[in-house]
């Protein structure tokens, strides 16, 4: 025990706090990290298995998120959500309104 | 008028059917963004409505449902931009939620690690395939629905349309650097709800 706790002290003079690092993982989602932060991630990631999962959640919850994404616009997978009725009769006449007498 | 019985051929002509065939997945598509009911339903009325009178140049090459969609898509920007616009007027940081909510400790020897009850947790193996079960289905959405609007406009955009990051600072007409504070700030919220609700180590699940 002793001995995690000196290693995640070197640790953290090396590198920036997991508060930082946690931050940089998510942006290196969204941009290219510069060689510096990069280096600064692998070498915290190597010693912090927290970080490291919070890495592996934010990529699984991507996956998922684009998956889901993907479904939704395919109309698949989201049949218990429905328009009320109402709601749509609603919009037929706002919709008839404009175009003319509804043809049925 | 010719009927058919192919809802993919509903004629331009009749709009009402619009609602019929189209309602539900543009609903859908709108409350998987904005988990506001009435809002969903007024977007999916504004889409009909810019429909109808763009019908003349509706050329026809791509589907009606895509067509609907890019007009819907562009309804939601326009929704996020004055509702950032609203909570902008009023008070810059009113509509964070619990943005303030730190999973780091903030003092003491290990400041700026993770607190132990914030602590990612063990989601098992392979957390990405629980979009097969429908339950997931829903706390997802209701956790998006959590998110705070600012949150949530850029973050739908990015993950689930998977839109370029320049893209979406043009769309939303923020800084660069705003919006990775923005996504991250999401991620984090978005990862203790599905943490809390789902994977995390929860009674009736083990």
């Amino acid at each position: 025990m002793d001995f995690k706790k000196t290693m995640m002290k070197i640790m953290m003079r090396m590198t920036p706090t997991c508060e930082v690092i946690s931050e940089k993982v998510s942006q290196s989602m969204d941009r290219k990290l510069s060689p510096k932060e990069w280096i600064q991630v692998k070498i915290h990631l190597m010693q912090c298995h927290l970080c490291n999962r919070y890495r592996e959640q934010l990529l699984a919850m991507q996956k998922v998120l684009r998956q889901y994404g993907a479904m939704v616009e395919e109309n698949s997978g989201l049949a218990d959500l429905r328009m009320d009725e109402q709601a749509k009769e609603r919009i037929k006449d706002r919709l008839h309104k404009v175009s003319g007498p509804r043809n049925q | 008028m010719s009927k058919t019985n192919n809802p993919q051929e509903t004629p331009l002509t009749d709009p009402a059917r619009w609602v019929d065939v189209y309602g539900d997945f543009l609903f859908q598509f709108a409350m998987t963004r904005i988990s506001d009911k009435k809002v969903a339903e007024d977007l999916v009325q504004e889409t009909f409505l810019s429909a109808l009178k763009a019908r003349e140049s509706f050329a026809g090459k791509s589907s009606k449902r895509t067509w609907f969609i890019t007009i819907l898509k562009n309804k939601i920007i326009d929704y996020y931009r004055r509702a950032e616009h609203q909570v902008m007027q009023k008070s810059p940081m009113t509509d964070d939620g619990d943005e303030d909510y730190t999973d780091f400790q903030q003092e003491g020897e290990w400041q700026g690690f993770w607190r132990k009850e914030s602590a990612p947790r063990d989601w098992g193996e392979h957390p990405e395939t629980a979009l097969d079960q429908k339950e997931f289905m829903k706390i997802l959405r209701e956790c998006i629905g959590t998110l705070p609007k600012r949150l949530a406009a850029a973050f739908t955009l990015r993950e689930l349309d998977e839109m370029d990051t320049g893209e979406i600072c043009k769309q939303l007409d923020i800084s660069s650097s705003n919006l990775w504070v923005i996504l991250h700030r999401a991620r984090n919220q978005l990862r203790r709800c599905l943490e809390m609700n789902w994977f995390g180590p929860h009674p009736e699940k083990a």
